[in-house]
Formats: structure tokens, C-alpha cells, sequence
């Protein structure tokens, strides 16, 4: 909502929720200054919540994706969700021809405004208010266990626990990747993420596989120590080979894991990793990740985190249900305030984000974040 | 000339004298005497062409003293129908007072009438259908009794130097029939009926040319009550005649329905109303020949005279042909015309069942009995035989989508109860349908929506075998479809 | 010589060649059940399996070309009319107002589908056969520019958009739309339309695409199917609704009605899930328009009457001034006028249950049509001068336009583009084909399970020994020369036994066509080519990674761990090259609930790609679902080892036949 008196309205309560924020920092003093160059982190000022008492048609929601044309798109364990203009819910299900209830992913086909949706029955195209289904025997799909999609240049990859196909919808024909035809290790795929051209599938006990479709090269990402309790090579590979989510932008890979968080820079080649208790990640625990520039968002089972690499920005959910926002800067003591709104569930399972805005799909639910204007002192990340 | 071309043209007028050929313009009548006619015998036929009634051809000028007679040798005739290629005339005709009332043929030009037809009980109503295939009707019912009689006529098809088959197995009799062009066999019978003493309803059906998909074709839904001489028109209209009431010598009005909506479209054909039409037939071009009946002021009677009427004309002008010594009743252009459609049979010879499928019984145009709201359960199939005596056929469940396929006896009427899970009677149809030997017979419902294709949809019972009941002991002609 | 020495001779000869007939028969028998690895097979020719050469069947012969016209577009003037001649690979001009052709050019490709720009001087044509749009100024008729489409594009439209001029086009052989960008010239995007995307048109608005698609798809074999109508946000090209026509398909013409907010589709009504226990009362088909209103609701109505049938609706065109609509009847060679007011007025007062009930009802049409014009030999394509006084009709198989006066429904000219082709025996058989005459009460021709040849992806239940037991995938007819014997049971040793008596007795109803246009038929049907799956820039070059791969398991003879397959389940062995069959009967573990054998004919494969479904009764939507759902031990070709990457090889490799 862009209308004056909202934002005038939305600004000043950032004002309000931002020095409220930083009077309660004992310790920390104020921003020196704000770097323009430099992307800032959003933060958060409140949360909107909405439930099956607003019309979605599950409280646990697995994949959000907000579409070219503004609309908000939830995959739920019970079908397809859009809220549309007027702020309503509808739900298509697998009456409607969804291949399955539970949509785990959603990426939208930028060329030609499509859907496509991630289901534990195959891979269905949404299109013009119309399913396509494909699965594992009337097409090409690897599997019809698809955890995560994407469209990277009109191919259309699936994730699948039997490896990841990429589907040409030009020529309808398939490509398959798995342990067979690649150095993928194992066929169980989680995540798939592109940058530049270049394919990067999180393997759940592989680490990460680069492959570019140009050249038809392969890349493994492996835990340097193998060891997914311990972490003996920090900063020197994926943190762990248990990939539960990928994601890319600006050249920047980020690896979730149920065993911490890895970061790639894909032009420097160089990695980074975090674990819970070592650094400011608020749980090793992480679903899903979303990159938007060079910051990501996780979403973990004790909250959502928005980060840099350097910066954080935590949310949670106290035990009285209260909300909890964690401010990390490098050099300085961490800030922690209680926000007026609160994430529906801290068991966050999916984040879209973008310079205006964060959805939050929860266990309980959905989230709207609504961030505090940048003039308001978001918190920069370092260049 | 050189010695091929006399050869040709010598073949020729050999073949040209073996069959005459009808002068262009040419109409075939049945002329009725004027005075002193007599019923040559009991039948319905005797009462339509009296003793002395003759079939003549009548060529441009159309002078009275110029008609040849074409039923030379007979006491009486009738009803002529030219073939579809012009050059033979067929009609009912009485070779002596005593003899039955059979189907003869004669060269459209002149010539000895030829029987074709030896029906017991007689034939009446010639039709042609593809292939040069006779359709009539037969046996002839006694005068007054056409409707009501316990021989009803029922209607036969006969291919050249081929035995006749039957073709229709309605309770009462199949009459007036004639061809569309789409090959069907377009007839006059009763509307089912429960009360086989309650007044008919007459009304049109079809029939294939091999008897089977025996479907309603117009009047079965008002007030139609004797109906005959359906006409296929040229420009898509059927015209029948009509009498109002029960008396069959009433007014017979010129009426006709638009075979794009038959049911609903029914209207008068001619706009004078005045005069007793007794015959209507198609005229190459578009209009109409038409027989009406004017009161001869000196003979004291009615007399029937031909005429011309164009499509719109709101007048009638003169005469075409008029003779004062008789009434000419019938008359028909002699003309080529295409031929209609015949229709490959999927008649099977020697079976003794055919049958039936519904899409779903629980379709209807009407209300369930009592407005009964319960879906079918079960189809009730029941038979009348021709002691007029209804036998139970059996009984079959519906499936649940309302589709039932059942084989059931061919060649005698069948009637059909749907009925609730009770056992309660939703809806009822008086015995009437047949099937010939191994036609499969559908219908998208009982008392279905007329002209209605059905719903796509795939019905539960075609996913299993038909329905079998045990009707071996039912008496049926399925297996004496001859005469 | 004596009669002794004659018999000395002759006996050991008589032996010897018995002997050698008996042994070679012998050795024939062995090899050929070898062979086919079926033990208890029948004696077959050779020809089953050797001397069988594509180069020498009927349609990699050589044949006539037609001036057929195809598309229309008429200037905006009202001087011009551009006319598609795709099988000449020409573009005519004529002049309205004599009537004459005065310009032909030479465009490559089979141009098709023709649209003008709003000037009248570009115009431009979706060339089918080379899968391209050709660019022309109409000053000249010379190609300005071109550029690569999806496969198969049949039509084509221009419309003028806030982000520039646009050019969209329905790829029939590819399933897919080209969103074109003029200025330059270069493809925005190509969405997914639903099957055999065939006609477009631009609404009165310009800010939506419709986009008609000809066949139908369904979930199952025994689920309604439906087509679409793909409807384009030609900004962007975003699909921004897929209307459903239940039921429907064949939908060959689309256009925009002005001054109300219409599109209407010329569609057939198909009742396929239906068993064909008669036709009468449109049992299997009949023939609609598909009213499209702007809230996305779609009312199908019917054009044919209770007792009267106009199958095959190809064109639809209508008015200018909103009030009537013409749409071409190809099989009854009709163009039917519909009196929009009065349609409107209809609408009004139907309830849901009267719209709903519309399409079955055979007796309404006479509600709103007032027109019946009686056109040459095909009519497909339509067009109107921009003052609607005239209704031009592409008599596709007549070689010319004919020419209609729209206020007395009377023809007042033709324009002549060729002789007809009378004398060409393939032409003739494409009349038969087209022509509805054939079945009872000219219900539908061949085409209308045929288009172009190829299937309707739909199955039918045919009468049979019962009702409901005898359900059975339309089988292309396009390269299927050589293929004999043909039905599902293979019975029919040729096309004129499966064309004759018995199918004028299980569904056309009506007498067999007779002989002579029954052998012009089977020439028609001998000449058609395979269906081309692949894009035509990759005709004639080598098979790609996957599909080569695909190709070494079609053929393969042993597993990878060396173990062989039997030669019976060797896909080879059934699908032999060139034809990819050995016309023989094959048990494939197909058999159905109420199938009463489980032996059917191996089909061939030529063309394979574009005849989907698949299996007897259609049971398989996809060629993967051969090998997935409906493999049976092993029964069709030895698949339990294959990975998935296999399978998707070989369908890729199939694709390519």
C-alpha cells in the first residue's frame, strides 16, 4: 500500500519502533552514519498475520512467492493460495487440477508469467487460472516428490527426490540430472538456485552441485571435514553436505542446512560459514533461504533471520508470544527489543522479500513484514 | 446416318417402347368416380379408392380427356408413388372384388400394372426407399377399424425379387408412410397407450429402413389427432394432413412442421383453410400440388380437383387439372429425384434379442409420478403380446449415474417402468418400442428431451456387460420378421 | 523319349522341387517366427518385413500441387484481398472489384494464416511447412523480413499495443504461441497454449488475444475432454486465461464481435465418452459456436438443426456492425449466417440450466440462424470487406473465392485461383474426405475425426458385439500407407475395406460410399505424409545427444549387463524400420476389462509424437506412460531396466520419427 497517509503512517511508526529499538540498546550506541552506497538491510517494524481465519486453507504454509504482477502466491499443505487484490484469499486445490495438496515451491516463469509449483505429486504449471500437471509417469519429471522449482531462462528446473529435471518448454523435452549423470552423489535434491546462468542444485547429502547448462560442466561443493556435527574447516566450504535450501543473487550462494549456514561468493571464491552458537545465525535449524542481493533471508524453526554475512536481524517469538527482534552489528553488542507484532510461527519454513516488504510462511500461518522506511535507520550491510 | 448410329438409335426406341417414358410435366392422379361409388370391399382401402377408382397419368395440357390410365385391369386404386428415378409408378391397386388389396407397379409411360406384393390380409401405402426398396403397409385393416383394429397393418420393407421383411412391431398399425431423404421411413401410428379402448393419438415416427431406432418424430406432443400423408417437402418442411376429432372424414387441413424443429414448429401449409385437402405433394421448383375437395353445386357432393399452389400464395387460383366425372383425390408429380439415403443395416438375422441402452433413466422432459424425487433404481420391462395380454419381461437394476444396458427381446413392443428403491413406479411408458434382432438402441433418457444429443459423459454401464434376462419363453416375431 | 525315361526324370525332379518348396517353406516359417520371436505365428509374406522402403510409398511420391486457398486478408480499403496459396507457396492478390487475381509471389513455406497491419502495407503470413512468418510490403508483394516460429504455425494476427506493434501466432505442431515484437522483428515469448493452438483473433479492444485450439485433451480416456482457447495479454504475452470449451473441440475459427464484448469460436460439440449405438440427434458430434463473453463465460450454442447438420466449422467472421456472424461448414460446404441480435436476445433469457443445455439441443438453432449459403467444395476460411457487404469464402478444394452479397445471401462473383485439380485422384479423395455426405444426414466427414489427416487425440466407443465394450484410440491416418492391415484388431487388409460397408454399418450410418470414391479416399489417405514432429530448421540433421541415445535402446539387444532381451521384446522386432511396424498382431498386456482379445496391431511409429494418446483404447496420455503406468512385465518392450533417463531418451528419439 503505497497511498500517502499510510506511508506517513508507516513511517512514523518506524521512527517510533526505531528509537524505541535503539533507546532500549544499553550498550550500543547509535549509528554513526549511513553509508549510501551501501544495501541496506531491511528491518522489519511490524508483522500482519494472517491464518485459516482469513481464508487460507491450512495454517502451514511451505512456499511464498510474491508474482510480477503483486500477487502474493502461498503453497500450503492444502493447496495453491493467492491473495488477491482486495486482500482476500482463494485457494485452488487439487479439485481445481493441482497435482497435490502440499506445494513446497513456487517460482514464477518472469517471460511468460507462469507458475510453477512444487508438489509432492509432481509439478504442476499454473497458468492462465489452469493446472498442467506433470509427473514421474506422463513425463519426463524425475520424481513426484518435487521439493523446490525454479525458471532460469525459460527452463524449468524441479528438484526432486530422485534428482532434478530441467524441463524445455520449447521443445517439451527433459533433461535429467542425478548420481548417474553427474557427480551429484545421491539423487535427493532439495533446493535449486541460478545465478548468471549457471545452476546450483542443493543435494541433501551432497553439498551443492554447480552445473552450467552452457557448457555442461559440474561442480561439487562439499563439507571440507565431512562431518556434520563438527565443524573443523570453517569458512572453507559448505558448512555441511545436508542441503536443505539454495539460493543466489548478485553472485552470492547461500547454502541452508539443518546444520548451520554457508555463503558463497561465486566471483571471489570464497566461503563463509555460521553456526548457531558461534555467531549470530539464530539456528542451525534453517529451511529455506531467499537471496535478494547480497543479503539473505532464513527462515528457521526459531525464527527468521536477515542477514549480510555481517549484519543480523533476528526475529522470534517469545514464550508469552510476544515478538523479538536481535540486532547484530559487527563490532557491537547485540540489541534486542520487543516488537509490538509478532511472526505468526518462529517455525518459519519460507521467505519472500523485497525492497518494501517480507512474506513469511509459517507453520501457523502467514506473515507480512512490513519494514521500517530506510530513512528511518535501517541497519546497512557492509559494502 | 451411318449403320452405328441407326444400331444406337434403333437400340434405343426398343428400350424406349419395353418402357415408356412419362412426358415431361407429367402427374400421376387416382381419380375416384364422381357418382355411384361403392366400397369394393371391407377394408379401409375399399372406403379411400371405391370400386371404379383409378391411378391415371395426366400430362401438360392436362386436358380430362386426355388421361391414360395406368391401373388398367383392376377394380380399384390408389395412392401412386412415383420411384425416386421417375420412371415406375407403384400404387395400391384390387385386381377383383374379392382379391386383397396389393402393391402393383407400372411404367410411369403406360403399361400392364405388375403386382409386387402377395401380403396376406393385403398392403397398402407404397413407399419407396433407397435401392428401389417397396415400404408398405401391411395387412389392411377393415374400414373404420385402421386404428383400432386387433391386425394392426405394420410396415414391411421389399428389395427387388426379395421377400418382404417387417419392419415396425407397434401395437397398433404403422400406415402412410414415406421416405425422407435421409433414408428414413417416415410414418403414421398411435402415441403409446395403456387403454387399447381410449381414442388414438396419432402422430409421426421414424423408423430405419430395417425397422430399427423406432423415434418419435413430430406431434406426439399436442393435439394431433389423426394425422396422414406425411410429405418430405423440398425445403425443409414435412407436411402432413390433419382431421380434428375422431372422424377420419372430417376436414383434412394441409399442416406441416419445419424438419429443423419439428416439435416445435407445427403450422398450418396452406393458408386457405376452407377447402378439404386431400392430398399435398412437393413440385419440382418448390410449390405444391395439392388435391382439394370443392362442392359441386350439380353433383350435389364434394369433388376433388387439382391444383398448383405456390409456397406463400394466400389464394387459391385455378385448377391445374379438373374433371367433372371424378374426383380426383391424389396426385404426384412423375419426376426424377435423387434417391434418399439407404442405411447399412446391423440387423442380425436369427437373433432373438436386441438391445436396449439408456444413458439415464432419470432424465426426463417430465415429472416423475407424484413428483416422486427419488432417482431410478431399477428398470421394469414388460412386453405386450398380441393376445393384447402385457407380460413382465423382468426386471434390472440402474446404476448409479442412472445408465442401464439390458438385452431384451426383439420384435414385439416392450414397455418400461423406472422405479425407486421402494419399488414405486417414477415413470411409466406403455408398451410400444421394439428392437430388431441385435440393434443396439439407446436413448439419453425416459421420456427423454425430443431432438437432444446426449451428455458427454461416460455412463457406469458401459463399464460392464449388459444386463441378461430371461425371456426365452416370450413369445416374440423376431425370429418370423416374414409375412 | 519314352514315357518310362520321362517318368525316371521327372519324378526326381517333381521330388527334388517339392522338397525344396516344402523345405523352404519350412525354413521361411522358422525364420520368420524366429524373427518376430512369436513361435506360434502365422505364415506372412516377405514383404512383412523385407523390401519395405519409405522412398517408394505413395506419399514420398511426387504429387500435384493446388492453388487451395488458405488464409484470407482483405485490405483496408476494401480494394485487396490477400489469399494463402500454402500448397503453392504463393501469396495472391486480387482485385475486389473485378474479381481478379493481379499479383502472385513466391513465399517460401507454406504461407497459411495472412493478418495486415493497420495500414494494409505490411502483411504478413505464418508459413507452416518451414515454421517461419514471412514479412511483405504489400507495395511489391516482396518478403521484407522473416523469422523462426514454433512448429507448424497455421494463423496469424497484428495488433497495435501501448508497448509497440505485435504479431501473434498460434504454433499448432508445437503446442505453443509466438508473441512476436515488430521493430525489430524478434520473438517477446512463446507460452504454452493448449493442443494444436490453430486460429486467433485480437478483441474488439486490442487488449486481449484469443488464441482457438483445435484438439482437445482429457485426464483419462473415459474423462470429458475439452479444448481452449488460450487467451494473451499481447503486451507481455502472458496467458492471462485458458477458457474451457467441455466437450469441444476442432475449433478451426475465432473472431472478435465488434461493438459487443464477444469472441466466438466455430467449435465441435463432441459426445465421444458416449457408445456410437447411433448418430442421429448429433449422438457423436455436431456442430457449435462458442460464445466467449468478457466476465470468462463461455455458452455453447448450436448451428445445426434437429434434422440437418453442417459438420466441420472451420471460419468465423462477423460483421462490422456487430449484428451477424458467418461461419463456414468445410463438410456440408455451407456458410451459416447468425443473427447476432437475436442470439443476444436468446442469451438474455436463458437461465444457467437453458445455456448449459443449449449445445445438446438440436432444435434451438432456429432461433437465431436465418441463413444457409451454399459455397463450393470446402469452405474453411472467411473474410468481409471492411463495409461487410461482401463475405468472401476460401473454397479450399474449388480452387477460388466465391464471392457473397451479405444482404441476399447470394453469390455475385468467384475469384478463380486454379483449375480445381479435377484430374488429380488425390484431390478428388481429399473431396471424399472432407465431404459429409457420407454419413447419415451429413452428420461428419473424415476430417471431422481427422484433421489434417492426423487424430482427434480422442476415443470412441464403436458398436460392437454390445454396447460400451469396444473403445478405441483414433488412429492417424497420416503415413499410413504400406502400414496394412489397418484397424485396432487388424482386420482391414486395406483402407478401402476399413472405409467401406463395415464402417458405413458401426458409423456412418448410411449407405458405403461407393467404390470409385472409395478408392479416390484410400489414394487421398495413401498420400498423406507422417505428421512432422520436429522444428523444421532441424529436418535432415543428426539426432541430438539424448535422442541418439534413445535411438541405441530402441534398438538395443542386450541390457547393459550384457544379458540379452528377447527378440519377441525387442522393440525393433514389432516396430521394425522404415515403417517402425511388422504389421503383425501383438499381445502386449494391454487387454481390458472388456476388451474381448488382447491382441492388437502394431501400430506404426512414423510420426509417433503427434498422435497422442496412445494404445488401443487411448488409455495412455503420454509416450511415457507406455513404460510407467501401463508397462505390464515387460510386455511392450523390455523397459524394467531403463532409468528414467533412459525412458526420457527414448521418447526423445520417438519424437524424432
Amino acid at each position: 500500500m503505497k497511498t500517502p497517509s499510510l506511508r506517513s503512517v508507516r513511517t512514523l511508526a518506524g521512527v517510533v519502533f526505531l528509537l524505541s529499538l535503539l533507546a532500549g540498546a544499553r550498550a550500543a550506541p547509535a549509528p554513526s552514519s549511513v553509508e549510501p552506497a551501501a544495501p541496506p538491510i531491511p528491518v522489519v517494524m511490524r508483522f500482519e498475520n494472517f491464518g485459516e481465519k482469513d481464508g487460507l486453507p491450512s495454517h502451514k504454509v511451505h512456499s511464498i512467492l510474491k508474482a510480477g504482477d503483486g500477487r502474493l502466491w502461498l503453497g500450503t499443505n492444502d493447496g495453491l493460495c493467492v491473495r488477491e487484490a482486495d486482500g482476500r484469499f482463494r485457494t485452488y486445490g487439487t479439485k481445481d487440477g493441482l497435482s497435490h495438496g502440499t506445494v513446497l515451491g513456487i517460482a514464477e516463469d518472469p517471460r511468460t508469467g507462469d507458475l510453477w509449483l512444487a508438489t509432492l505429486q509432481g509439478l504442476s504449471r499454473f497458468s492462465g487460472g489452469h493446472f498442467t500437471v506433470f509427473t514421474q509417469t506422463n513425463s519426463g519429471l524425475p520424481n513426484n516428490v518435487v521439493y523446490a522449482v525454479a525458471v532460469v531462462d525459460g527452463t524449468i528446473w524441479a528438484a526432486t527426490s530422485a534428482g532434478t529435471g530441467a524441463y524445455d518448454p520449447g521443445t517439451k523435452a527433459w533433461k535429467l540430472y542425478d548420481q548417474n549423470n553427474t557427480i551429484m552423489n545421491e539423487p535427493w535434491c532439495y533446493g535449486i538456485a541460478a545465478n548468471e546462468g549457471v545452476i546450483y542444485i542443493g543435494v541433501w547429502a551432497g553439498g551443492i552441485v554447480e552445473h552450467d547448462p552452457r557448457t555442461g560442466s559440474f561442480k561439487a561443493y562439499r563439507d571440507p571435514d565431512g562431518d556434520f556435527h563438527i565443524q573443523l574447516m570453517p569458512d572453507s566450504g559448505p558448512v555441511v553436505d545436508v542441503t536443505s535450501g539454495v539460493a543466489c543473487d548478485e553472485g552470492i550462494l547461500w547454502q541452508a542446512s539443518y546444520f548451520g549456514l554457508s555463503r558463497y561468493d561465486t566471483r571471489r571464491a570464497t566461503w563463509r560459514t555460521w553456526v548457531q552458537d558461534k555467531t549470530p545465525l539464530l539456528s542451525n535449524f534453517i529451511n529455506t533461504v531467499f537471496a535478494r542481493g547480497r543479503v539473505a533471508w532464513l527462515a528457521t524453526d526459531r525464527g527468521a533471520s536477515v542477514t549480510d554475512g555481517d549484519s543480523w536481524v533476528n526475529y522470534t517469538v517469545d514464550e508469552a508470544g510476544r515478538g523479538v527482534v536481535r540486532v547484530h552489528r559487527p563490532g557491537r553488542e547485540p540489541e534486542t527489543r520487543l516488537m509490538t507484532t509478532a511472526l505468526a510461527d518462529p517455525f518459519v519454513t519460507a521467505i519472500w522479500a523485497d525492497d518494501h516488504e517480507a512474506w513469511f510462511a509459517t507453520s501457523n500461518g502467514v506473515s507480512h513484514g512490513i519494514f521500517a522506511p530506510p530513512d528511518a535507520g535501517n541497519i546497512t550491510a557492509n559494502p | 446416318m451411318s449403320l452405328r448410329t441407326g444400331v444406337v438409335l434403333g437400340a434405343a426406341l426398343v428400350l424406349a417402347g419395353c418402357h415408356p417414358m412419362a412426358p415431361e410435366g407429367s402427374l400421376v392422379a387416382t381419380q375416384t368416380p364422381v357418382s355411384g361409388a361403392a366400397a369394393a370391399g371391407p377394408t379401409v382401402l375399399d372406403v379411400r379408392y371405391p370400386a371404379g377408382s383409378r391411378v391415371v397419368l395426366m400430362s401438360p395440357p392436362f386436358q380430362p380427356d386426355a388421361v391414360q390410365v395406368l391401373s388398367g385391369g383392376l377394380v380399384a386404386a390408389g395412392d401412386p408413388r412415383v420411384s425416386w428415378d421417375g420412371r415406375w409408378v407403384y400404387f395400391a391397386g384390387k385386381s377383383s372384388v374379392e382379391a386383397d388389396w396389393q402393391i402393383y407397379r407400372v411404367n410411369a409411360g403406360g403399361g400392364r400394372p405388375q403386382r409386387v406384393t402377395a401380403m396376406p390380409g393385403g398392403a397398402m401405402d407404397p413407399a419407396l426407399a433407397a435401392h428401389e426398396e417397396l415400404v408398405f403397409s401391411s395387412p389392411v385393416p377393415a374400414a373404420g377399424r385402421l386404428w383400432s383394429t386387433n391386425t394392426p397393418a405394420s410396415l414391411y420393407g421389399q428389395l427387388p425379387d426379395r421377400e418382404a421383411e417387417r419392419l415396425t412391431y407397434s401395437p397398433d398399425s404403422a400406415a402412410g408412410s414415406t421416405v425422407l431423404r435421409d433414408g428414413r421411413v417416415l410414418f403414421v401410428t398411435t402415441k403409446p397407450r395403456d387403454d387399447r379402448m381410449a381414442p388414438p393419438h396419432l402422430s409421426l415416427y421414424t423408423i430405419n429402413n430395417n425397422g430399427t431406432e423406432v423415434t418419435a418424430y413430430a406431434g406426439q406432443d399436442d393435439g394431433m389427432t389423426m394425422v396422414r400423408r406425411p410429405r418430405e417437402l423440398g425445403d425443409g418442411r414435412v407436411a402432413f394432413l390433419t382431421a380434428r376429432g375422431e372422424d377420419p372424414a372430417a376436414l383434412d387441413r394441409a399442416e406441416c412442421v419445419r424438419s429443423s424443429d419439428p416439435f416445435g414448429s407445427r403450422g398450418d401449409l396452406l393458408a386457405f383453410r376452407d377447402k378439404r385437402c386431400r392430398s399435398v405433394e412437393p413440385l419440382p421448383g418448390g410449390d405444391l400440388l395439392a388435391c382439394l375437395e370443392t362442392r359441386d353445386a350439380t353433383a350435389m357432393m364434394d369433388r376433388a380437383a387439382v391444383y398448383r399452389v405456390a409456397a406463400e400464395a394466400n389464394a387459391i387460383g385455378a385448377p391445374l387439372f379438373d374433371d367433372p366425372r371424378w374426383s380426383t383425390i391424389e396426385a404426384t408429380a412423375v419426376v426424377a429425384r435423387p434417391a434418399p439415403a439407404g442405411h447399412t443395416s446391423a440387423v442380425k438375422p436369427g437373433a432373438t434379442h436386441g438391445t436396449l441402452f439408456c444413458l439415464d433413466v432419470n432424465r426426463s422432459r417430465r415429472p416423475a409420478a407424484g413428483d416422486n424425487p427419488a432417482r431410478a433404481a431399477a428398470l421394469r420391462v414388460f412386453a405386450l403380446m398380441d393376445s393384447g395380454q402385457v407380460r413382465p419381461v423382468g426386471q434390472v437394476p440402474v446404476d448409479a449415474d442412472g445408465s442401464v444396458i439390458v438385452q431384451l427381446p426383439a420384435g414385439v413392443p416392450l414397455g418400461l417402468d423406472t422405479l425407486d428403491a421402494a419399488g414405486n413406479v417414477l415413470r411409466h411408458q406403455p408398451a410400444f418400442i421394439w428392437l430388431r434382432p441385435g440393434e443396439n438402441r439407446a436413448c439419453i433418457g425416459c421420456h427423454e428431451p425430443r431432438n437432444h444429443g446426449p451428455r458427454n459423459v461416460r455412463p457406469l454401464a458401459a463399464t460392464h456387460g449388459p444386463a441378461h434376462l430371461d425371456f426365452a419363453d416370450v413369445p416374440t416375431h423376431a425370429a418370423t420378421a416374414k409375412p | 523319349m519314352s514315357l518310362r525315361k520321362i517318368i525316371l526324370v521327372a519324378t526326381p525332379v517333381v521330388l527334388l522341387g517339392a522338397g525344396a518348396v516344402l523345405g523352404g517353406h519350412s525354413f521361411l516359417r522358422h525364420h520368420e517366427r524366429k524373427r518376430a520371436g512369436n513361435a506360434t505365428m502365422p505364415f506372412v509374406s516377405c514383404y512383412h518385413c523385407h523390401f519395405v522402403s519409405t522412398e517408394k510409398l505413395a506419399w514420398a511420391q511426387p504429387r500435384p500441387h493446388h492453388d487451395a486457398p488458405g488464409g484470407l486478408a482483405v485490405s483496408p480499403d476494401g480494394r485487396k484481398l490477400y489469399i494463402a496459396l500454402d500448397d503453392k507457396d504463393e501469396i495472391a492478390e486480387a482485385d475486389l472489384a473485378t474479381l481478379t487475381v493481379t499479383r502472385r509471389a513466391k513465399v517460401a513455406g507454406g504461407p497459411f494464416g495472412l493478418a495486415l497491419d493497420a495500414t494494409g502495407e505490411r502483411l504478413f503470413a505464418a508459413c507452416g511447412q518451414h515454421d517461419r512468418v514471412a514479412v511483405l510490403a504489400t507495395s511489391d508483394l516482396k518478403e521484407q523480413a522473416s523469422i523462426a516460429v514454433g512448429i507448424r504455425p497455421t494463423d496469424i494476427a497484428w495488433c497495435r499495443t501501448p508497448a509497440g506493434e505485435r504479431l501473434i501466432v498460434p504454433n499448432s505442431g508445437s503446442d505453443d504461441i509466438s508473441v512476436l515484437a515488430l521493430q525489430p522483428l524478434r520473438e517477446l515469448v512463446r507460452p504454452a497454449a493448449g493442443r494444436d493452438p490453430y486460429a486467433v483473433a485480437v478483441s474488439g479492444d486490442g487488449e486481449r488475444v484469443y488464441v482457438a485450439n483445435r484438439r482437445a485433451v482429457h485426464e483419462g480416456v473415459v474423462s470429458q475432454p475439452a479444448s481452449e482457447v488460450t487467451v494473451l495479454d499481447p503486451v507481455n504475452g502472458h496467458v492471462v486465461d485458458r477458457e474451457t470449451l467441455h466437450s469441444a473441440h476442432l475449433a478451426e475459427g475465432i473472431t472478435a464481435v465488434p461493438r459487443r464484448d464477444w469472441m466466438l469460436n466455430s467449435m465441435v460439440r463432441v459426445r465421444n465418452l458416449v457408445p456410437i449405438t447411433q448418430v442421429k440427434d448429433g449422438w457423436v458430434m455436431s456442430t457449435g459456436l462458442a460464445i466467449s463473453e468478457r466476465n470468462g463465460e463461455v455458452t455453447q450454442i448450436p448451428l445445426d438443426e434437429a434434422n440437418a447438420y453442417f459438420p466441420d466449422p472451420s471460419g468465423v467472421v462477423a460483421s462490422p456492425d456487430g449484428h451477424r456472424a458467418y461461419v463456414a461448414s468445410g463438410g456440408a460446404d455451407v456458410v451459416t449466417v447468425v443473427d447476432l441480435d437475436r442470439l443476444e436476445a436468446w442469451l438474455a433469457q436463458a437461465d444457467v440450466a437453458a445455456r448449459s443445455d443449449a449445445i445438446d439441443n438440436m432444435a434451438l438453432s432456429g432461433r437465431y440462424v436465418i441463413g444457409r449459403i451454399r459455397t463450393g467444395c470446402n469452405p474453411r476460411h472467411l473474410a468481409l470487406t471492411p463495409d461487410g457487404r461482401r463475405l468472401l469464402v476460401a473454397e479450399r478444394l474449388d480452387d477460388g473465392v466465391l464471392v457473397v452479397d451479405t444482404t441476399s445471401f447470394r453469390p455475385v462473383g468467384r475469384i478463380v485461383l486454379g483449375d480445381g485439380g479435377t484430374d488429380d485422384p488425390i484431390r478428388q479423395g481429399e473431396r471424399v474426405f472432407t465431404r459429409a455426405r457420407y454419413s447419415f444426414q451429413g452428420q461428419f466427414s473424415c476430417r471431422s475425426c481427422h484433421p489434417d489427416g492426423g487424430v482427434d487425440g480422442l476415443a470412441y466407443d464403436f458398436d460392437g458385439a454390445g454396447v460400451g465394450d469396444n473403445l478405441l484410440d483414433n488412429r492417424s491416418l497420416c503415413g499410413v500407407a504400406g502400414t496394412a492391415p489397418f484397424k485396432w484388431n487388424g482386420k482391414n487388409p486395406t483402407l478401402q475395406f476399413q472405409d467401406g460397408p463395415r464402417f458405413a454399418r458401426v458409423l456412418m450410418k448410411t449407405d458405403p460410399i461407393p467404390d470409385p470414391q472409395l478408392d479416390e479416399l484410400a489414394t487421398f489417405i495413401q498420400h498423406q505424409p507422417p505428421t512432422r514432429t520436429l522444428p523444421w530448421s532441424r529436418i535432415g540433421r543428426p539426432l541430438t545427444p539424448a535422442e541418439e541415445r534413445g535411438r541405441r535402446l530402441f534398438f538395443a539387444k542386450q541390457r547393459p549387463d550384457g544379458t540379452p532381451i528377447p527378440l519377441a521384446r525387442q522393440c525393433q522386432t514389432c516396430h521394425r524400420p522404415p515403417l517402425y511396424t511388422d504389421r503383425l498382431l501383438r499381445d502386449v498386456g494391454t487387454k481390458g476389462a472388456r476388451d474381448s482379445s488382447g491382441v492388437f496391431d502394431t501400430p506404426h511409429l512414423l510420426g509417433i509424437g503427434a498422435s497422442a494418446p496412445y494404445l488401443h483404447d487411448g488409455r495412455a496420455a503420454t509416450l511415457e506412460e507406455l513404460w510407467t503406468t501401463y508397462q505390464v512385465n515387460d510386455s511392450h518392450g523390455v523397459s524394467s531396466y531403463w532409468s528414467k533417463e533412459q525412458l526420457n531418451d527414448l521418447v526423445e528419439y520417438l519424437k524424432t520419427l
